[in-house]
């Protein structure tokens, strides 16, 4: 008897224990012989797992690899042990993303412009002659973002809309006037709400339906990840791809948001929004502190440790210590900026479900491969955290599936302009 | 601004606001009479009138191409096709909807309390 993924079972196995959808419903019971039509049951109402007689997830994960081309697995699985070297790969839920990762790799290899490790872009410019001459970075995140206006406070459009919601005599009519008021961030949001994401395609053509449909609190919880990323999209090119930067943040919080649903007691909206701007601080770091940026990067390359680690041994403190200093200085929601500060160390804030989330999420980020970051390997899995989520480890390939759909999508409604 | 462009300003702005006031009023009756239906659920041997009521007042909310229910089979626990309504439509609705069983998008749906909206496979729709 094993328990199996829901990917791997097959017509003709026998259910060795009865299958209860989430809602308590009675799926199928004990002592079935699978059949295609038993299999989509389970896909409709959300199973990840089954008891099965006769088969375990080590056989299926074999027969998995067997149906693979043996060169292009190989050549995978040492892709997949390279971005994972930073990682304890005996944690279940990290043996389990490595081996979605080695299929998926070895599945795609050479479609898509599959961007493995090795076809990452590096740093536009290798350690320079007399880069020992470097100039001391500032020492702490208030040094950094010292004396910067741009830095010094987070445009008003936010608080004027948050200060709306908070009224309640204000109308929708009233937040849409805000929103107004910001050209760009008003063709983004209504953007955003005719994307897959909402979907009232054709309907959302004003802000105030947008407010009306969308929801007055989650569309100013998205204005505010969006205001971020028209505050960033002038990141200096060379070290990174913008756009890359940006898809690894939307992949972020497509997965944080997804989680989030799986956990059954996470607010959606604000888990997006923060997998948004998880990675605020490395962006200013990347605007202010470039060449030094190069140098940690080489290092985290070089020395095969996570990039967030890098900065820590080169500059004192890391882009997730950036992060909450910045948005404690925009006063962004306190719980936010808890969880931007501690997606790299989720178990210092264990009472915050959501940083353990984003912790994830990130993580999960990575190891597919969405977008780029500059971090080349996958960083530690806080065992803690994945604990504290509570959460199958069968979660993790339904989670990667639910994802695809909704990347693309995403990115264009994001991304591109409006 | 001279008292002409204000005007005209003003006048723009009175028209914009009374047909966001008629859009919204229409949605919100729209919203508001969803679930009240002139016949009675329990005299009826069929789902399919309260169904087709139901896709022709969420066709007043909004612009769609097909409306397609599925229901619960409390048997199998599958969902069924209910009612359909795609006014020659040349849709795959059941490519569609198996790829979004398949990859469990449709229990992502069913989990979220609300809405939930998805592309299609090539993107298109």
């Amino acid at each position: 008897m094993g328990l199996l993924n829901i990917a791997d079972l097959k017509p003709g196995m026998t259910i060795a224990r009865d299958v209860i959808g989430k809602n308590g419903r009675m799926l199928l019971p004990k002592g079935l012989a699978l059949t295609e039509a038993h299999l989509r049951v389970c896909n409709i109402w959300g199973v990840t797992e089954a008891e099965v007689y006769g088969a375990s997830r080590d056989e299926a994960s074999e027969a998995a690899y067997h149906a693979i081309d043996p060169e292009r697995l190989k050549a995978a699985a040492h892709r997949a042990a390279l971005l994972f070297s930073g990682c304890n790969t005996e944690h279940p839920a990290v043996s389990e993303l490595l081996r979605l990762r080695v299929i998926e790799l070895a599945e795609t290899a050479g479609e898509n412009g599959e961007t493995g490790l090795f076809d990452r872009p590096g740093p536009a410019r290798t350690l320079e002659a007399g880069q020992d001459r470097l100039p001391p970075a500032p020492s702490s995140p208030a040094a950094l973002i010292a004396g910067d206006e741009d830095m010094g406070s987070f445009p008003e459009v936010y608080f004027e809309l948050q200060n709306a919601l908070d009224n309640p005599g204000s109308s929708d009519a009233h937040i849409a006037d805000i929103i107004g008021r910001d050209p760009g961030l008003s063709a983004r949001l209504l953007k955003l709400a005719n994307s897959p994401l909402y979907g009232f395609a054709s309907s959302v053509d004003s802000l105030a339906r947008g407010v009306m449909m969308v929801g007055a609190r989650e569309l100013i919880q998205l204005a505010l990840g969006l205001t971020v990323i028209d505050k960033f999209k002038d990141i200096p090119q060379g070290l990174l791809n913008v756009r890359q930067v940006w898809e690894h943040a939307i992949g972020c919080a497509v997965f944080a948001r997804i989680l989030a649903v799986h956990t059954e007691k996470l607010s959606l909206d604000r888990l997006f929004v923060a997998g948004l701007i998880h990675d605020l601080g490395r962006l200013v770091m990347l605007k202010k502190i470039p060449r030094h940026m190069a140098r940690i990067m080489e290092t985290a390359r070089v020395e095969r440790i996570p990039l967030y680690a890098a900065e820590k041994r080169l500059l004192g403190y890391d882009h997730a210590d950036l992060g909450l200093a910045i948005m404690k200085k925009w006063r962004l929601p306190p719980v936010l900026c808890e969880i931007v500060g501690s997606h790299h160390a989720p178990e210092t804030v264990i009472n915050i479900p959501e940083a353990a989330l984003v912790h994830l999420a990130d993580l999960m980020t990575i190891a597919c491969g969405v977008g780029y970051n500059g971090s080349p390997y996958v960083p530690p899995l806080s065992p803690a955290a994945w604990d504290s989520l509570g959460l199958p480890v069968s979660v993790l390939a339904v989670v990667l599936s639910q994802a695809g759909r909704q990347m693309r999508e995403m990115t264009s409604s994001l991304l591109d302009p409006a | 601004m001279n008292h002409e462009k204000q005007l005209a300003l003003l006048t723009a702005q009175i028209n914009t606001l009374q047909a966001e006031k008629e859009s919204a009023l229409q949605a919100l009756s729209a919203a508001v009479g969803l679930g009240h239906f002139a016949t009675s659920y329990s005299k009826l041997s069929s789902p399919v009138p309260i169904l087709a009521e139901t896709a022709a007042r969420i066709r007043e909310m909004i612009k769609l191409r097909l409306v397609a229910v599925y229901l619960v089979d409390e048997t199998t626990n599958d969902f069924l096709p209910a009612f359909l309504d795609d006014s020659g439509s040349d849709f795959d609705r059941e490519a569609e909807i198996a790829a979004l069983i398949k990859d469990q998008t449709f229990a992502l749906a069913l989990e979220i309390n609300r809405a939930t909206f998805a592309a299609t496979r090539d993107g298109s729709g």
